[in-house]
């Protein structure tokens, strides 16, 4: 990565600040233009001293000592690119589980694809009858997201609409609000039955991704979800980690009871598109952690993300690649070594060379700061070293160790050796004897 | 000599025209000892009745005869009958011609018998049983024998031309015939009185005179089958079947079983260990019996209808064709009677216990097996028995009959 | 599970270009969503019951991508889209359909699971798409589909033609298979209801009940895909999915002796309410005379209509409950039909004008014999019959022995169609059309020969036999009754399935009986002695050429004795004896 560090002159705001400077920078992927204006620019508003842009910029305050300043920088490019914490969370799944904090979260996986299903579920057909505009939804404001994540895995998103679908908690019914509560300790069993009929990965090789609508039956609404400490979530939503994120969706009650059923709703899917992208975000670990006051961070936009979000993602899966790959090479190698007369088809040799090499140069290209290119060759060695480690001809050989294959060699080829050991035995025993006669002789 | 021949015909074709028009024909027909996979007569005319369909015979797993064979009954269809008396009568008789001159090798010691030699063989042959019973069930093996029948009959005549054109035919037919190029050069080099040495000029231009013959007259029998169907299926179809072994369906044989009961996992490898045996021992052979071109066929013979992945009892009666040709090694033989009860035995049992075990069900296959495995060690044990006389009266033959030992007492012969 | 490829859409056919996804709703029963549940009373006292779900989805599932689904379920649209389906039809079956008896079926299936599937003319690698819908088919439907191979695939050429829209049938497209073995249980009925809309929470769906359906004479669950004009002037293409339930209850033997039946009898549940979301749910119950006198049965409660057609060339009566007019269930809360008969009286046993058996003929387990009878017993009329056989590589089929004989002549089929098997590769495929003269009896023999497998081919239960699939005999069946082409459009569930040429006949798919074959088995518990003794016997030949061989005569020289001398030497040792 490039660090850039200049001094700009104009009195501006940041944010058109932010937007000026783009045409300048350096754009390829995890690069990074800090600017550090004097201490007294009017740039950055009163009480923050660094704000971070939608791009791959940083706008820092100068003031202190220069190494009060260099700390800063590096606590910025951190925040920018990757810390340890993030590169641990990536390797979570290998990292033995003491050494992680408790709350090390779960992120998605890395992965060449991601399926995104949308579900509206309307347990009570009989009394709402729910349409949801989600074509146009995702359209405005999914696809945007996803165009840009589109450099990290391919997304392919559809929706369902789901009849009869119910949670599988009774909520409690709170007295004083007059509405039901679904508390936080029983959201874990709220998924299950629901998952029998989401339908998913029948058909599909990459990890899904859920994001259910939930419109509570009218006998049980309004539904409302409670965190740990009792208190009402604004968002009325969860979410479960590499798995996706269910929002519970009231309908207001008519004004006459006498409204005929079923009750028409017509879902409003910007509240509701606001909360699946911020779940998306969470599920990928984007999330925007505490940070101190004085570090101000622009909204990412109608995009969902910003330029530098997208690199700490590379530099994330671009690791994690690089961990699976060696964890998958290495339990290769250990089944070989366990199966000495394994056959290894020249395929699967090739991808196992092209695993390494590309592992190989991901590595290099990581080092020197090419992002995208290392991402590229993680992803390639990947593809590669499973395509090796799934290959069926290497699970076909198994059966067989090696006494068994003996005792089927044995019927045929001990009987066929023994003449001709005999055979050898007598010619052994007369070249001697021809050996003693001319000694005899003497 | 030449009535009792049209005798011993005759009375052949009286028996087989009778067994034709029994009912008993239908029974030997079905009997998997008689008919195997690729040479059932039923198998042939299904063969035609597809080429009627418009469907290549090639296309399914039930036919495998050569193109040549099934364009030959489909024009002769009508007359099928006719040509196989017609192939057997002429195989008869060329059997019998052929004896005339491996004889006259062994004249030194055995005299005025020699005479009747040609009258057993064809006594032999026509009224074996098997061969009988292989006519009788239509199997085109009849057709097979009767090719090398031919063959050496040409090759015993001296003639290269016809003996490789024969030797080519057999080959097309059913392969293993292959390992008789081996005794066949041996023989004819020794009518040319041409030395065997490996530095000699004159046996190398012989050897790929010959050779160069018989490729040419198959390269031109397999285009010949290519152009009448205008495709190569029939190289898997019949030379795949044959040396892969697809078809597990009971015969005489060692495959069948064997490879109904192996681990998949070994069955290419003992497929291919299995079929070497054919062709294993040619040259240990043909080294050992250089001299003696005749023998070495004969248990060539007797080897490839041993181990071939589908024999029937017609392969069985044609080596056994030979064996008045060798009634002078009788008194070296040491089991003869023994082996002889043996496969009489079990020709008699394989009907037995094939009925019990696919009619009554009172049997399971390990019954039918064992019969086959003590079939075939009645063989092998018959055919080394052929070779030890042979070699035994070859070492009387060079050092006199009446040996004794350095003390003067009679001595007794060993293999050392 | 298999990865999807984005498909490019396909000119299946020239539409007009504004042929946007979205929701229409048809009259008829062209609604969205239709239920419906046919009960017909048969004539040996049985009750069959037969229900059809209909989901019509107005997007083209081949255009585009299209990716958000309301009423059509997921899991089978991503595979229609993605797999370049182009009709699909499922039926996954328990018992038979006795066509003698029970008349004709509304839609029979053969015994086990059936699949049958045109594919995109756009598809080129059809084989591949086959096996990896198969797949997912099975993890669907929680059935054994995934054992559908060559071996047991076939290609028809005249059997199975599309039932939906087509512009053309190029028989390359089409994969056929019957797994006959396949046992059809609740885990295969539970994914079937969730491709419900409602589920089995409302509507005739509540009927469905796993304990009651299955302990049944008849139980057959069939999924039928295809595409279909979304208006009479066919410029749009919709997708139909179908899904059927026959059931044939056994209540004459098992009820004391009583036709009579009754909703909650059957299911042990009663109608309640509708699916909020079906625009169609009605039942039917089948009240045609069956005599000439009238009146021999009674329903209750009284139905909302009666509708009176001919199906199948007989003409029906039918008492209609429709479930979405507000009367039905002012009343009572719930509806339980229920049927009486008037009189205990024996019906008379029409005898369909269709219908077949087949057996298998011959002792031992060396050949066999497969006899199929093909009855014909309209008066006057002949007519052709497509018969398709399957048989599988193990059973050797040899075609020269085919016969036909109608009424002791023989019977030349005016095509024939023969694909013979390939060991452990692909099956025997006979297709004939066979002309069927008036009142008679076809008798089709063919022979075959029993193979001898493996014994790694072998099913656990090898002695319980091989079964071999049904064979389908598909006619187009002369009419006695003249139909009415509306008919068609009025009348109950499947009607519309099947194409109907003009008034004067109908289409009928028939399936005769699986057959049980038993086949000769080795030992299988001797696999490594029958190595060890096969071997030995090769070696016994090896040894003794190899002594032969190698070995030369030589005169026996004085030997210092063997073993036995040795031995006997030590004796006479110590007995004080001189030695030898």
């Amino acid at each position: 990565m490039g660090f850039g560090v200049k001094f700009p002159l104009l009195p501006l705001c940041s944010p058109e600040a932010d937007t000026a400077l783009h045409r300048l920078q350096d754009t390829t992927l995890g690069s990074l233009t800090m600017y550090v204006v004097p201490e007294t620019s009017s740039l950055l508003p009163q009480g923050t001293n660094v704000y971070v842009g939608k791009h791959r910029s940083a706008l820092l305050r100068a003031g202190g000592s220069l190494a009060a300043l260099q700390a800063r920088l590096r606590q910025v490019t951190q925040l920018m690119s990757f810390t340890a914490s993030s590169i641990a969370a990536a390797l979570s799944d290998r990292v033995p589980d003491g050494q992680l904090g408790p709350d090390a979260r779960r992120y998605l996986k890395s992965s060449l694809g991601y399926e995104i299903t949308f579900s509206l579920l309307n347990p009570d057909p009989k009394s709402h009858a729910v349409d949801w505009d989600i074509e146009g939804a995702v359209n405005r404001y999914v696809k945007p997201v996803l165009d840009k994540l589109s450099l990290v895995a391919n997304f392919s998103v559809d929706s369902q609409i789901l009849y009869y679908a119910v949670l599988g908690v009774t909520p409690r019914y709170d007295k004083e609000s007059s509405s039901f509560l679904l508390s936080a300790h029983s959201l874990p069993h709220v998924i299950n039955p629901v998952e029998a009929r989401l339908g998913s990965s029948a058909a599909s090789l990459y990890p899904v991704l859920n994001f259910l609508l939930y419109v509570p039956e009218r006998s049980h609404s309004p539904l409302y979800i409670q965190d740990k400490d009792g208190a009402p979530v604004s968002t009325n939503a969860f979410h479960s980690p590499r798995w996706g994120g269910i929002m519970v969706y009231n309908v207001e009650a008519p004004a006459s009871p006498q409204a005929s059923l079923p009750l028409h709703v017509d879902v409003d899917m910007a509240r509701v598109m606001e909360v699946f992208l911020a779940q998306l975000r969470l599920l990928f670990g984007l999330s925007r952690e505490e940070l101190p006051p004085e570090i101000l961070l622009e909204r990412p936009g109608n995009e969902g993300l910003a330029d530098w979000e997208l690199d700490h993602l590379l530099w994330a899966h671009t690791v994690e690649n690089i961990a699976t790959v060696s964890t998958t090479l290495t339990s290769l190698a250990q089944l070989l070594d366990k199966i000495g007369n394994i056959v290894i088809k020249d395929d699967i040799a090739s991808e196992v060379y092209r695993a390494v090499a590309a592992v190989q140069s991901a590595v290099a290209k990581l080092a020197q700061g090419h992002l995208h290119a290392a991402f590229q060759a993680s992803k390639e060695a990947v593809t590669s070293s499973e395509k090796a480690f799934f290959d069926p001809s290497l699970l076909h050989l198994l059966y067989f160790p090696d006494d068994q294959k003996f005792a089927i060699y044995i019927p045929l080829f001990l009987p066929m050796a023994v003449p001709i050991l005999l055979s050898l035995a007598k010619i052994v025993r007369e070249t001697r004897q021809h050996k003693k006669e001319p000694t005899k002789m003497d | 000599m030449a009535a009792p021949l049209v005798l011993v015909v005759l009375a052949a074709v009286t028996v087989r025209a009778a067994l034709y028009r029994s009912s008993v024909a239908a029974f030997i027909a079905e009997r998997v000892e008689v008919a195997s996979p690729l040479n059932a007569w039923k198998r042939v005319v299904e063969g035609l009745a597809l080429l009627d369909l418009g469907v290549s015979p090639y296309s399914g797993a039930i036919f495998h005869e050569t193109p040549l064979i099934i364009y030959l009954f489909h024009f002769l269809i009508e007359y099928a009958e006719l040509v196989f008396m017609v192939s057997f009568k002429k195989q008869k008789l060329l059997i019998e011609l052929d004896k005339y001159a491996p004889d006259v090798a062994e004249l030194i010691q055995t005299p005025m018998e020699m005479h009747y030699i040609p009258l057993k063989v064809a006594l032999f042959y026509l009224l074996n049983p098997y061969t009988v019973m292989s006519c009788v069930a239509k199997s085109t093996c009849a057709i097979n024998n009767s090719v090398i029948a031919f063959f050496i009959l040409a090759t015993i005549k001296g003639s290269a031309f016809l003996s490789a054109v024969f030797l080519a035919l057999a080959t097309y037919q059913s392969l293993y015939p292959l390992t008789l190029f081996a005794p066949a050069l041996l023989y004819l080099l020794q009518r040319q009185f041409i030395p065997i040495k490996l530095k000699s000029k004159s046996f190398w231009l012989y050897t790929m005179q010959y050779a160069s013959l018989y490729l040419c007259s198959l390269v031109v029998i397999i285009c010949l089958s290519f152009f009448l169907l205008n495709s190569w299926d029939f190289i898997p179809s019949v030379y795949g079947f044959i040396l892969s072994v697809p078809d597990l369906t009971p015969n005489i044989g060692l495959f069948w079983y064997f490879f109904a009961e192996m681990f998949e996992h070994f069955s290419l490898f003992f497929i291919c260990v299995f079929q070497i045996n054919v062709f294993f021992y040619t040259i240990p052979l043909a080294i050992k019996l250089k001299e003696h071109p005749v023998f070495f066929m004969f248990v060539q013979l007797a080897i490839i209808s041993i181990f071939k992945s589908y024999p029937t009892v017609g392969d069985v009666a044609l080596y056994m064709a030979f064996l008045p040709v060798w009634s002078h090694l009788y008194r070296f033989l040491r089991n003869i009677f023994i082996l002889s009860c043996v496969l009489i035995f079990c020709s008699f049992l394989f009907p037995v216990l094939w009925h019990l075990w696919i009619y009554a069900g009172s049997a399971n296959s390990n019954f039918y097996y064992a019969i086959t495995l003590t079939f075939n060690i009645g063989q092998i044990l018959l055919i080394s028995d052929y070779f030890y006389a042979f070699l035994r009266r070859e070492y009387y033959l060079t050092h006199g009959l009446h040996l004794t030992r350095q003390d003067g007492t009679e001595a007794m012969l060993v293999l050392k | 599970g298999p990865s999807l490829p984005a498909l490019p859409c396909c000119g299946c056919r020239s539409l007009s270009p504004g042929a946007v996804p979205g929701w229409h709703l048809l009259e008829g029963c062209g609604g969205t969503r239709c239920g419906e549940l046919l009960l017909s009373p048969l004539p040996t006292g049985d009750v069959a019951a037969t229900f059809q779900f209909r989901t019509r989805w107005d997007a083209d599932l081949q255009r585009g991508a299209v990716s958000h689904y309301r009423l059509f379920p997921k899991a089978l649209g991503r595979l229609v889209a993605a797999l370049g389906v182009r009709e699909l039809h499922l039926a996954l079956t328990q018992g038979f359909w006795r066509t003698r008896y029970w008349g004709q079926p509304p839609l029979q299936a053969p015994a086990g699971a059936e699949l049958w599937v045109w594919f995109q003319p756009t598809v080129t690698d059809v084989d591949k798409a086959w096996k990896e819908l198969s797949n997912i088919l099975s993890g669907i439907f929680c059935a054994s589909l995934n054992f559908i191979d060559s071996t047991n695939t076939v290609i028809p050429t005249a059997s199975f033609k599309p039932l939906g829209l087509t512009n053309g049938t190029d028989h390359h497209l089409l994969r056929y298979a019957v797994l006959p073995r396949e046992v059809v249980c609740t885990e295969n009925l539970t994914p079937w209801k969730k491709l419900l809309p409602c589920g089995s929470k409302a509507g005739l769906a509540v009927l469905l009940k796993a304990e009651r359906l299955f302990h049944s004479s008849y139980h057959s669950q069939a999924v039928h895909i295809r595409p279909v004009c979304r208006d009479a002037s066919c410029l749009a293409v919709s997708w139909e999915l179908r899904q059927t339930l026959t059931v044939v209850f056994d209540f004459f033997s098992s009820g004391q002796g009583k036709k009579d039946w009754s909703l909650f009898k059957m299911f042990s549940r009663t109608l309640t309410d509708t699916c909020p979301l079906a625009s169609q749910s009605k039942v039917y119950v089948d009240i045609s005379p069956k005599n000439k006198e009238k009146e021999l049965l009674e329903v209750s409660p009284p139905p909302t209509s009666v509708h009176e057609a001919v199906v199948q060339g007989e003409k029906k009566t039918y008492a209609v409950y429709d479930l979405l007019s507000p009367s039905l269930f002012n009343t009572s809360r719930s509806l339980n039909v229920q049927l009486k008969w008037k009189r205990p009286q024996d019906m008379e046993m029409p005898i369909p004008i269709l219908h077949a058996q087949r057996y298998v003929a011959g002792y031992g387990l060396q050949t066999g014999e497969i006899c199929t009878l093909i009855y014909n017993t309209h008066p006057y009329r002949a007519f052709p019959v497509i018969l398709l056989e399957t048989v599988p590589w193990y059973l050797r089929l040899y075609v020269h022995t085919l016969t036909i004989i109608t009424k002791g002549k023989e019977n030349k089929p005016s095509y024939i169609h023969y694909q013979p098997a390939q060991d452990r590769r692909r099956p025997h495929l006979l297709e004939m059309l066979i002309q069927l003269p008036a009142n008679s009896v076809t008798k089709i023999t063919i022979q075959f020969e029993r193979a001898l497998l493996k014994w790694t081919e072998y099913p656990p239960d090898p002695n319980h036999g091989f079964y071999v699939g049904s064979s389908v005999l598909s006619a187009l069946v002369p009419s006695v009754t003249a139909m009415k082409d509306m008919d068609v459009e009025q009348s109950p569930l499947f009607t519309s399935l099947f194409p109907s040429s003009d008034g004067s006949s109908y289409f009928v798919r028939l399936y005769t009986e699986p057959l049980l074959v038993n086949l000769p088995t080795p030992d299988f518990s001797m696999p490594y002695n029958v190595i060890c003794l096969t071997c030995t016997v090769v070696a016994v030949c090896y040894g003794s050429f190899y002594n032969l061989l190698t070995r030369t005569f030589h005169v026996e020289e004085p030997s210092r004795g063997g073993l036995a001398k040795r031995l006997a030497n030590v004796i006479r040792k110590f007995r004080g004896v001189p030695l030898l």
